[in-house]
């Protein structure tokens, strides 16, 4: 998202340092900046923000108090003068509150057409968006300064009341671009009481449009559901700045801080004398309430490598702004929590977060006892025994287990907060949901206590219909209640409120890392990485490393080809090229390709490819509806008569010395013994491939697992980059006195061919008996990187080279 | 005419891949391999990328088919992380592993994207391994693979599979920040050469292992990446068209 400079300073008390230092400070504390843009008298920042922060950090406001936090500067909180509403507001009402969980709005009037002022208008061009009229520009300037999307609606056009409902089966809505959406019951809109006037939470519509005329609006501020939004985004192929931010869930509390900032500078910029405000209009059915989390100094240190003191971690929270307690005594503090809950009601699948501390069932009262101590531990109580270590000795602050048999199963599912997803509704669950899936518990729990010393327990319990502290004998638990410790030690927590708009604050390890990211990385201290032993490689690696080496050996290449056909057993879903919309079920197709491309370049690459091209791939092939196979295809290609009708023998010799040579230790293997394989020769173009499965050939062969090194590496490469221009060959023969040095020979073909001349080798020696001089046969390779060479620059060269070897007194053939 | 007085010529992407192994393997890794046609639930579920979450948009990603019984997704990997959490269920605990690969997106290609390439993966996971031992041993990796003394900086980021998460910079081996026009890092004297972290307690328990018990480091750099960086390579589609000019260097 882009950022302003001038814009994060209006949040901000100290002048702000230079461009470029907030660039180094933002990439190297939290977000990456990937550009600063000059401006006539602004800077813009271009700062990537990942999915982890995107449901706040994309907001100048927020930037802003990420600055002043790393460069301890000065936050100024937002001044509003909010004028007190004077009539009812707008009348609203919500269908499905999962999929809205809020909705305000509140409606201004007698506004006057104006123009935005200039500094709003800076401000949002300098992010690159027009303005369009004030009242748009509002929501706008909201939109990327607290990263609430809100919209503003002509009061006038609007019919009754406002309802977030799902749409009907063929409603439509006209876009505020002019699209037409056909609508359908998986699409949430904003609807009046002649239907939709938006999508909501991801465009607005035309009918109820603020325009240059508009004089009375209301402005909706609302949250909804980030999955809901995700899919519809994906469903009508709209992608909106807004949607993006509800995609990635945003806080409910906001949308009351954005309405008040909307409904201020809307009055500010478009009201008149007359201009009155309405009451806020509010429906929260379940307010938000701040996640605990919980961390232990021992925990972060343990983690980062580190040995941070508690008030190293105290003083990094605080200004941070955190708000957190210290719980010394973990277990006092569970006692007491549990305590508070005496007497509270019981209701089965009662919310940790939204429900307590008035409402419990047995494990969401065991929860919220130690994630109010700083602990997380899992939501449901067969999670929670599985969580738990056995324990005889039982202390304050374990739990207890049973299977009590006594609680009816329920129908259907409920949705989890804490795990957001549903649950199906189950009694007595033999099985771990959500902590370790799949581990059986076989003898079943339904329910879970907290011990209190002294043989007490505390429990919600529904036959008591509440939060009950008894005696353990008498009670549920008497009878073949396991104990548990949940504790793994019992050293002091900060408890953390994570504040409401950091939905990324949630486990310890998102602590751990509030505090990396203020120390930074270079304060741990490491362990020695000396190994004890040397590591093991798969069996497949193993052999298909001497398969490597065996063939290098033999004079062949290794190259690499795409994964992607135009044909194959399994085609592509969403592949856009219909050359590459099928994975590729054999290698033979590619590597043909590639011996014709060698074949023709092998005459620029020297005397190492001639007459007999030597290839091989070693890859993946994909066949049937599940087989993905290793293979390897082995190629030759040649130009040379007498090479072509051998080429086949050849590849099928090559074959039968790779399978001695992988199968040493008296294990001989005959290439009829791999069924995988496939010839292909044609002895007219002439070349010859063989394919086999190396997965057959690896399974027959004895487990082996260490590194085998590459044979003959090059160390010395410095890469040359690839014309895409073709180039020119020449060659010439020269017949020269023995004693001439072949190095001035070379030297002055090299001198003399030039820029153009990008190689040259030597293809041919030839002396016949008896006489002196010796004939060489060079070629020359022309080419260079921008254009096709033509014959009239290379005559030149060849002239000049066949001169300067008369002269020297060589004769040219 | 000698046949085979010469030797055959290596693909660069299976040279890095050797002198990687050669390294990890001296310090105690072992080298696994996993699948690339995977399901979505090794890719992206159990990796803690959250269904229905714009997270899983930072990787385009071919899809193959959905399986009508089970309903889970098919999709070519677009990641050697994939392979973190089948490994960890079969696993010996301590672990110390890396898996080079080749994966996939579905993006346009360029001369620095293909659709096709290789990734390094490795994860350690243990009783003790933190990020002190993380920058340690990328340190020592990218000392010895461009055998040059590398400095490393971690600079926070963001991969659902691990908290916290680091973006890795190295200092330039070629200008050590000395100039401001160096073709590799582009005068910040930095270059961005890999991602890691702490592997998620999410992750660790859908690999059967208690975060309480065991935590451990997983990082993942683009081979490909290290070759254009090590030889100068200017355009990565030449690795995979089969053109034999690219190879013949090597």
């Amino acid at each position: 998202m882009k950022f302003s400079y001038n814009w994060l300073q209006t949040h901000i008390q100290e002048k702000l340092p230079t461009p470029e230092v907030i660039s180094q400070t933002l990439t190297h504390k939290c977000f990456e900046v990937d550009g600063i843009e000059k401006l006539a008298d602004d800077y813009v920042f271009d700062v990537k923000i990942l999915p982890d922060r995107s449901h706040d950090a994309a907001a100048h406001r927020v930037l802003a108090r990420e600055l002043c936090y790393y460069l301890e500067l000065t936050y100024l909180p937002q001044h509003i003068q909010d004028k007190a509403g004077v009539f009812e507001g707008p009348k609203l009402a919500i269908q499905d509150t999962q999929a809205s969980p809020r909705f305000m709005a509140r409606s201004i009037t007698a506004l006057q057409a104006k123009e935005s002022p200039k500094w709003l208008v800076d401000s949002l061009e300098a992010i690159g968006q027009r303005s369009i009229n004030p009242i748009v520009d509002i929501t706008n300037y909201v939109l990327y300064d607290l990263g609430k999307p809100i919209h503003a609606f002509d009061a006038d056009k609007i019919v009754g009341t406002i309802t977030t409902r799902f749409a009907k089966e063929g409603e439509t809505v006209v876009t505020l671009d002019g699209k037409y959406i056909t609508l359908d019951s998986s699409i949430l809109v904003l609807a009046d009481e002649e239907g939709p006037l938006d999508i909501a939470g991801i465009k607005g519509g035309k009918k109820a449009e603020v325009t240059h005329d508009t004089t009375h609006v209301i402005i909706v501020s609302s949250n909804f559901n980030s999955s809901l939004i995700r899919k519809t985004t994906q469903k009508v192929g709209i992608k909106t700045d807004a949607a993006r931010r509800f995609e990635n869930g945003i806080t409910s509390e906001l949308c009351a801080y954005a309405l008040e900032v909307a409904t201020a500078l809307t009055v500010e910029i478009a009201g008149t004398d007359k201009t009155e405000t309405s009451i806020n209009t509010d429906i929260y059915p379940k307010p938000e309430k701040r996640y605990k989390v919980g961390v232990s100094t021992s925990e972060i240190n343990r983690v980062l490598g580190t040995t941070l003191s508690d008030t190293d971690i105290a003083q990094i929270f605080t200004k941070r702004g955190f708000s957190y307690v210290y719980v010394k005594n973990v277990r006092e503090n569970i006692k007491t929590v549990a305590t508070q809950a005496i007497g509270k009601k019981y209701k089965r699948g009662a919310s940790v977060l939204y429900d307590a501390p008035d409402v419990f069932d047995c494990s969401s009262l065991t929860a919220y006892a130690y994630s109010e101590s700083g602990i997380a531990i899992p939501r449901i109580s067969v999670d929670q025994f599985v969580y738990g270590t056995d324990t005889a000795d039982i202390e304050v602050g374990d739990i207890l287990c049973i299977n009590s048999g006594i609680i009816k199963s329920e129908q259907g599912t409920y949705y989890s907060q804490v795990l957001q997803k549903d649950i199906a509704e189950c009694a007595i669950r033999t099985e771990s949901v959500e902590w370790m899936p799949g581990t059986q518990v076989l003898l079943g729990i339904d329910h879970v206590g907290i011990y209190m010393g002294e043989g007490v327990v505390v429990h919600a319990h529904g036959a008591h219909g509440a939060v009950v502290k008894e005696s353990i004998v008498g009670s549920v638990f008497e009878q073949g209640a396991i104990y548990k410790k949940l504790l793994f030690s019992d050293e002091g927590r900060f408890v953390v409120s994570a504040p409401f708009e950091r939905l990324d604050i949630r486990i310890k390890e998102d602590l751990i890392d509030e505090v990396s990211k203020w120390i930074g990385t270079d304060t741990g201290t490491p362990k020695n990485t000396k190994a004890a032993s040397v590591g093991e490689v798969t069996k497949k690696i193993h052999y298909t490393a001497h398969i490597r080496n065996f063939l290098k050996q033999e004079g062949y290449s290794e190259i690499m080809t795409t994964s992607f056909s135009d044909e194959g057993d399994i085609a592509i879903q969403n592949s856009v090229d219909p050359k590459k919309n099928h994975l590729r079920k054999n290698l033979q197709t590619g590597l043909l390709q590639a011996l014709h491309k060698a074949s023709y370049n092998s005459l620029s690459l020297g005397i190492e490819f001639d007459p007999t091209v030597r290839l091989f791939e070693i890859g993946n092939i994909f066949s049937g509806e599940n087989t993905e196979e290793t293979h390897i295809c082995i190629g030759v290609i040649t130009k040379n008569k007498k090479e072509k009708k051998q080429v086949e023998q050849r590849l099928k010799d090559t074959l039968s010395k790779l399978l001695n040579t992988v199968s040493e230790e008296g294990l001989s293997l005959e290439a009829s013994q791999i069924t995988s394989q496939v010839m292909s020769t044609d002895e007219v173009v002439g070349y010859s491939m063989i394919e086999i499965s190396i997965d057959e050939l690896v399974v027959q062969l004895p487990e082996k697992n260490t590194f085998v090194p590459l044979v003959g590496k090059k160390t010395d490469t410095i890469y040359q980059t690839l014309s895409v221009f073709p180039f020119i060959t020449r060659d010439i023969a020269v017949f020269v006195p023995s004693e001439v040095d072949l190095q001035k020979l070379e030297d002055t073909l090299l001198e003399k061919g030039g820029e153009l001349c990008t190689k040259i080798y030597q293809f041919d020696r030839f002396q016949k008996t008896g006489e002196e001089r010796i004939s060489f046969g060079y070629r020359l390779v022309f080419q260079v990187a921008d254009r096709t060479l033509s014959d009239n620059e290379i005559e030149p060269i060849m002239t000049d080279i066949y001169a300067t070897f008369s002269s020297l007194g060589w004769e040219v053939r | 005419m000698n046949q085979h007085h010469t030797l055959g010529h290596t693909h660069p992407i299976i040279l890095l891949i050797d002198e990687i192994t050669a390294i990890f393997t001296d310090m105690g890794f072992s080298v696994a391999e996993g699948r690339e046609l995977v399901s979505e639930n090794d890719n992206f579920d159990v990796l803690n990328f959250p269904k229905d979450h714009p997270a899983r948009d930072m990787q385009d990603t071919f899809y193959i088919d959905t399986n009508k019984t089970s309903g889970t997704n098919r999709l070519l990997r677009t990641q050697t992380s994939s392979v973190q959490v089948p490994y960890m269920k079969e696993a010996i605990l301590p672990i110390q592993m890396i898996v080079p690969g080749k994966v996939f997106r579905n993006e346009s290609t360029d001369a620095t994207h293909e659709m096709q390439f290789f990734q390094l993966e490795g994860m350690v996971i243990n009783k003790t391994a933190n990020v002190a031992d993380l920058k340690k041993t990328l340190e020592d990796f990218l000392t010895k693979v461009f055998k040059k003394e590398a400095e490393i900086r971690m600079r926070p980021s963001f991969f659902p599979f691990v908290e916290p998460g680091y973006e890795v910079d190295m200092n330039c081996f070629k200008c050590g920040g000395q100039t401001d026009i160096c073709s590799v890092c582009k005068g910040s004297g930095w270059i961005e050469i890999l991602g890691a972290g702490m592997i998620h307690p999410n992750v660790l328990r859908a690999g059967g292992i208690d975060p309480r018990l065991y935590q451990g480091f997983a990082f993942g750099c683009g081979i490909d990446r290290i070759a254009m960086l090590k030889w100068g390579i200017d355009d990565v589609r030449l690795l995979y068209n089969g053109d034999v000019r690219v190879v013949a260097q090597f």
